[in-house]
This record gives C-alpha cells, sequence and structure tokens, in this order.
C-alpha cells in the first residue's frame, strides 16, 4: 500500500514550514566567522564598525588560497581549525603590519613639537597614558591611548614577523577566556581578559575582549561594573556585531 | 506548495539597499550571515565545513560587492554565491578520494533550548529527502520552497532560462514527493 499524492505533499509541507521555522544559527558563530573573515580580508580592528574604502590588494587573495588549502589538507575539523589560525594569522598579517607602521612611527620626536612656536618653557613629552589595568580596577572608564597619525610607510619583515606572533599571543587569551566563561571558570576567564587588556589594549581583538569581558563580569555578578563595561563598549563599537551578545548578558542580570 | 506563477509574496530582498550605491560588506554581513548559513545548509553542505564555505561565501561577496545591482534583491544574489561555493567544495571533495564527503547533519550546530525535537526531526528529515536530489534541483527548489523567490528571479539569479527554473522545480517537487513515499512505505515495513 502506497500513500496517496496528496498525503506525500502534504508530508513535504509539513517538512518546509518546520525548516522555514529553523532557528538562526548560534551569535557566536557568526561572531567567530566575522573574525576570521576581518582576519581574512584585513578588516580594521572594529570588526563591523567600518569597511576599508580600497583593500589591499595583497590581503584580499588570501582567504581562497587558504581556505582551499584548508579543505585541501585537513581532514577533521580539529586539524581544520589548527590550519585555520595559521591562514587567518597570516592573512592578517601584511594589513596588520601596515596598520602597525602606521600606528608606531619610529621619529626621533613629534612633529607637533618641532613646529610649534617657541614657547615660554621647554616643550615636554606628555606623560604616559595609566595602564589600562589600573583603570579597570578603579572601574573607571579608561580611553584607548591615542595613537600618532600615519607617518612611515616602510614594511619591515621582523615587524611583520612581530604581528604574527601578537594576532596569535591575542587569539590564544581571547580563547583561553572564552573557554574559561564556557566552563563556567569566570575568575580565570577574567583573569585572561585582564591580560589581553594590560599586553593589547587597542589590539585586533580589542572589540571581541571587551565583549567577553561585560559576558564574564555578569557572570560573576559584578553587574554594576559589567553595566559600565557594557555602556563603554556601546560608545567605543556603536555598529559592534557584539552587542546582541553584550546585551543579552545585560539583560539576564537579574 | 503554491504555483509558481502566482506567488503573492515578493522574494525576500534583506536589507534595504539604496539605488546608488551597494550596501557594505559588514551590513551585509549583520543582516544575511544567518540566511547564508542556512542556505548553505540547505544546499547539503556538511556541517563541519560550514563555518568555512560561510566565510569564503563572504570573501565572494568582497570581491563582486561592486558587480552588486542594488536594484535587484539581495538574497538570491547571495543564494548564487553560496551555490557556486558550494559547486566547488563537492567538486574539491570528490577529488579527494582519501577524505570522503560527510553525511549533512540535519541539526544545528547550537540549537536554542527552545527547538523542539519534533522540528528538529521534521528539518532532519527534510536534509534527508534534499539530498536526494540533484544540486541544480535541488538549488532551485530551495529557492522557492523555503526563501519564496519567484521563478523567473530564480532563473536571472542562477543565470538559467526560464523554462530551466520550471522544469527543475516541478523536477525537484516530484522526486521530494516520490522520496516522501519511499520513506513512509519502508517506515510502514519497519513497523509491520
Amino acid at each position: 500500500m502506497t500513500d496517496p499524492p496528496d498525503l506525500a505533499q502534504e508530508t513535504l509541507r509539513e517538512l518546509l514550514d518546520a525548516e522555514k521555522a529553523c532557528p538562526d544559527p548560534a551569535l557566536e558563530v557568526g561572531q567567530r566567522v566575522f573574525t576570521r573573515l576581518s582576519a581574512s580580508l584585513g578588516l580594521p580592528p572594529g570588526a563591523g564598525d567600518a569597511m576599508p574604502t580600497s583593500p589591499g590588494p595583497t590581503v584580499a587573495p588570501t582567504p581562497v588560497r587558504t581556505g582551499l588549502l584548508r579543505r585541501t589538507l585537513a581532514g577533521s575539523s580539529g586539524r581544520g581549525w589548527a590550519t585555520f589560525l595559521v591562514g587567518a594569522t597570516v592573512g592578517a598579517a601584511t594589513y596588520g603590519t601596515v596598520q602597525r607602521i602606521r600606528q608606531k612611527p619610529e621619529l626621533p620626536a613629534p612633529p607637533a613639537i618641532v613646529a610649534a612656536p617657541p614657547a615660554p618653557e621647554p616643550p615636554s613629552l606628555p606623560p604616559p597614558p595609566p595602564p589600562a589595568e589600573a583603570a579597570e580596577v578603579a572601574g573607571v572608564a579608561a580611553q584607548p591611548p591615542v595613537t600618532a597619525p600615519s607617518r612611515v610607510r616602510e614594511i619591515g619583515p621582523t615587524m611583520g614577523d612581530a604581528r604574527d606572533r601578537g594576532l596569535a599571543a591575542e587569539r590564544k587569551l581571547v580563547e583561553m577566556a572564552r573557554t574559561a566563561l564556557g566552563r563556567g571558570h569566570t575568575d580565570l576567564a577574567l583573569a585572561a581578559l585582564r591580560r589581553h587588556t594590560r599586553a593589547y589594549p587597542n589590539g585586533q581583538l580589542a572589540e571581541e575582549r571587551d565583549g567577553l569581558l561585560v559576558q564574564a563580569l555578569v557572570a560573576k555578578g559584578e553587574f554594576a561594573q559589567a553595566r559600565q563595561r557594557a555602556a563603554r563598549f556601546h560608545r567605543q563599537h556603536p555598529h559592534s556585531l557584539f552587542w546582541p551578545v553584550v546585551d543579552e548578558a545585560l539583560r539576564s542580570i537579574p | 506548495m503554491t504555483d509558481p506563477g502566482s506567488r503573492p509574496k515578493p522574494c525576500l530582498g534583506g536589507p534595504e539597499t539604496s539605488a546608488q550605491r551597494p550596501p557594505d560588506l559588514p551590513t551585509i554581513y549583520r543582516s544575511e550571515f544567518a540566511y547564508v548559513w542556512k542556505t548553505l545548509r540547505r544546499l547539503g553542505a556538511p556541517l563541519p565545513d560550514l563555518e568555512d564555505l560561510a566565510h569564503d561565501v563572504f570573501v565572494v561577496v568582497h570581491r563582486h560587492l561592486g558587480d552588486y545591482d542594488p536594484a535587484r534583491p539581495l538574497r538570491p544574489w547571495l543564494f548564487g554565491i553560496a551555490l557556486r561555493v558550494v559547486y566547488d567544495f563537492r567538486r574539491l571533495q570528490r577529488n579527494l578520494r582519501e577524505f570522503p564527503r560527510e553525511r549533512v547533519e540535519p541539526v544545528d550546530a547550537a540549537p536554542t533550548p527552545h527547538e523542539r525535537m519534533e522540528g528538529m526531526e521534521a528539518r532532519a528529515l527534510l536534509m534527508k529527502a534534499l539530498d536526494a536530489l540533484d544540486l541544480d534541483r535541488r538549488a532551485v527548489f530551495v529557492m522557492h520552497e523555503l526563501d519564496e523567490v519567484p521563478v523567473p528571479e530564480i532563473a536571472l539569479a542562477l543565470a538559467i532560462p526560464l523554462n530551466t527554473a520550471y522544469s527543475r522545480l516541478r523536477l525537484a517537487r516530484a522526486d521530494m514527493a516520490a522520496w516522501i513515499v519511499r520513506f513512509r512505505s519502508a517506515e510502514r515495513r519497519r513497523d509491520d
């Protein structure tokens, strides 16, 4: 005995309706892919805040090559992830190197001082910004240190290497924090995030770190500080993809 | 299912787009990541590769954003890119005999707590049925039945003749119905 065609059509309709009601993928997945995408395409660290007007021609072909290579070489998802980390690091290196050089010019003195009119007192360098950790402990919203505008254009190979290592180290700390948070070890998560804040106050993964920090503070029960952090996060990253996660964490505060 | 010619609802357009300037990548990503993700899954992308493939789709989007006509709906354009990425992926997988293609897992990577078991089973069943389709037919079927894109728009997005699009849809529907009949018969035999 077989089903009449109408029954099959009806069943098919039910299956299609169920699929249409399929929930969206987890937010973390979208954030993870965007982080990779940012690294591959050399998007600015403020993920989602802005797109570069013209992406560098040397970094654009990287993702597909690494994607194909990754799938060619990777037989399991674990190996695929490991390969991805290497690929993402290499893909971000060119853009990152340029950015780093732009942010930290090796000039003997700022031109503003050289060009300044004679002052009654000898010019002095401004005091160094307070460490981010100190501001964090005090609960004060620390502004990111202002970096100098771009002046140097040369790319040194050693700086590129350092950039690679920096991104890998950043990623390691953020992943450590994410894993600890997922397992309920909020102290460990906060420690990793604070280490990241100390080492990379304006790192490529700063936005991701700040989002995780709000989640970790909420998980630890530090609601007032979490709200402060969230407010700062919203100020600094008004178009962030991590907003839903941050808002969700805030909503979970009793 | 409805008659393809009389579908009242227009295709999904995604975010509002300006007639002069296409949306930028982060904007598209924010609004369409979930759509791309689901589309890849519906086209049979294996779960362990979904993140890689979603990444690749947006890389292609980034490269070809200048080719996108903002006057046209965004999702069919994204669907076409996703389909080509899946085509390439399958071709690569076929050439890699040492890494056989994994079966499509019919569940999401991170199901929400509210997700009901019945819905998951239904989706799993639909994915199995879709697996039985040829990718060309599958693409038209998914686009029309799930994304509710009118057939003329599908033909345009996939760069195929209109009659071919209608034909693929008709055949896909027949294949799906036949698969369900076979499935139910097999279930009954198992129960008896």
